[in-house]
């Protein structure tokens, strides 16, 4: 155990150098993931891999707090779903995948009702959100993107707060990139939802 | 993401030895690290795919890390681990000196671990506002290659899916499988 906080701290430094996520255990399981001390930062398990991100920078925290308080707002005035931030999905057994993405918004009817702070849903949420940082590689961003796709999320939103774009990801495997000026449209997922996306980077 | 201290112009870059030479975007510096084995593998695969398909089938000049002044950008010095221009955007063979001041008509980037999500995706960005018609962004570890076009929509391709030239190739048909084999 000793050894693999020692790994997880030097995971951190290199990641704020701007290196890849870190691979601190292979062959684990959700009983792993449960067993890591909580230290900040974000720890997921993909494919069995328990991969750690480091507490995000400040514009990464502020775009992910006015998304999600965008999206709390159309969640409230509809009753359609549940905003969350950060909680863990269980998106796959065997190997076990658990992702906290930065935002998730899932249908009303589809939480069980006892859902509590012990509780990883085991569910694909209906819409995930991804804000970049700067120490995101983009093959670690497509791996998670993909991943949500196959695992059954209909809507993959990906912020880009230097570039201030957002990019749609849907299950047909297509995307598009919106840029200022164009709108983000809910589509299916948030009937009704539409933003200027340059109020999301305001 | 470095900054270095102060920005550069595509001329000095031109001016630094072959082998120090980097990208500029917008001035930034970023140099060329060497690149890993399966990154050389998949540009060398695709590369050994393209090569005689163009030569035969859509003439121009195809090749890894050529320097692309993109036009309309201050500063803007791109080589991308593969580019195609048609033949008769280019100089003719033996003047081909010098970074080339227009954007290449199909650029592909292949991904390193390195690579960070925000530097590739403004890269991407920079080649179809210059005009670049179709970009590739290569993915050995997930074996996918992510078709960009100038309506800045991307089809992501898989194993099990055919690549093709859309309107800057013209009907070239390549197993994305093959890329990865």
């Amino acid at each position: 155990m000793l050894q693999r906080r020692r790994a997880t701290l030097a995971a951190s430094a290199e990641l704020a150098a701007g290196g890849d996520f870190m691979v601190v255990q292979t062959h684990a399981t959700i009983a792993d993931l449960l067993a890591t001390p909580d230290d900040g930062q974000r720890h997921e398990l993909l494919r069995g891999e328990i991969i750690v991100s480091p507490s995000p920078g400040f514009l990464h925290g502020k775009t992910q707090g006015r998304f999600s308080a965008i999206l709390t707002n159309y969640a409230d005035e509809t009753g359609l779903g549940v905003v969350v931030t950060e909680s863990g999905f269980r998106l796959h057994r065997d190997p076990d995948t658990v992702l906290g993405p930065d935002v998730a918004f899932v249908r009303a009817d589809r939480v069980p009702p006892d859902a509590d702070e012990t509780t990883y849903l085991e569910l694909a949420p209906d819409l995930v959100v991804e804000v970049v940082s700067p120490s995101n590689s983009l093959a670690e961003m497509h791996d998670k993107v993909l991943t949500y796709l196959e695992a059954g999320v209909r809507m993959v939103l990906v912020l880009e707060p230097k570039r201030r774009t957002v990019t749609v990801h849907t299950p047909d495997r297509v995307s598009r990139t919106l840029v200022v000026g164009e709108t983000l449209d809910g589509g299916a997922v948030l009937p009704g939802f539409s933003v200027a996306i340059a109020d999301l980077f305001a | 993401m470095s900054t270095t201290a102060r920005l550069m112009t595509a001329d000095e870059v031109w001016a630094l030895p072959e082998d120090e030479r980097g990208e500029l975007i917008r001035g930034e510096f970023r140099p060329m690290p060497p690149i890993d084995g399966d990154h050389a593998d998949s540009t060398s695969a695709l590369i050994a795919w393209l090569y005689p398909w163009v030569r035969a089938n859509a003439p121009g000049l195809i090749g890894p890390e050529i320097g692309f002044r993109l036009p309309g950008m201050e500063n803007v010095l791109l080589a991308p681990d593969v580019a195609y221009v048609r033949e008769d955007r280019v100089p003719p063979r033996g003047q081909r000196t010098g970074f080339l001041s227009l954007a290449p008509d199909l650029a592909v980037e292949v991904l390193s671990p390195s690579n960070t999500a925000s530097e590739m995706n403004d890269k991407v960005l920079l080649y179809l506002e210059a005009g670049t018609r179709l970009v590739w962004v290569v993915d050995p570890r997930r074996r996918s290659v992510a078709v960009h076009t100038p309506d800045r929509l991307a089809r992501t391709l898989l194993v099990g899916d055919t690549l093709d030239g859309g309107d800057v190739l013209p009907g070239l048909a390549l197993l994305v499988a093959e890329l990865f084999a």
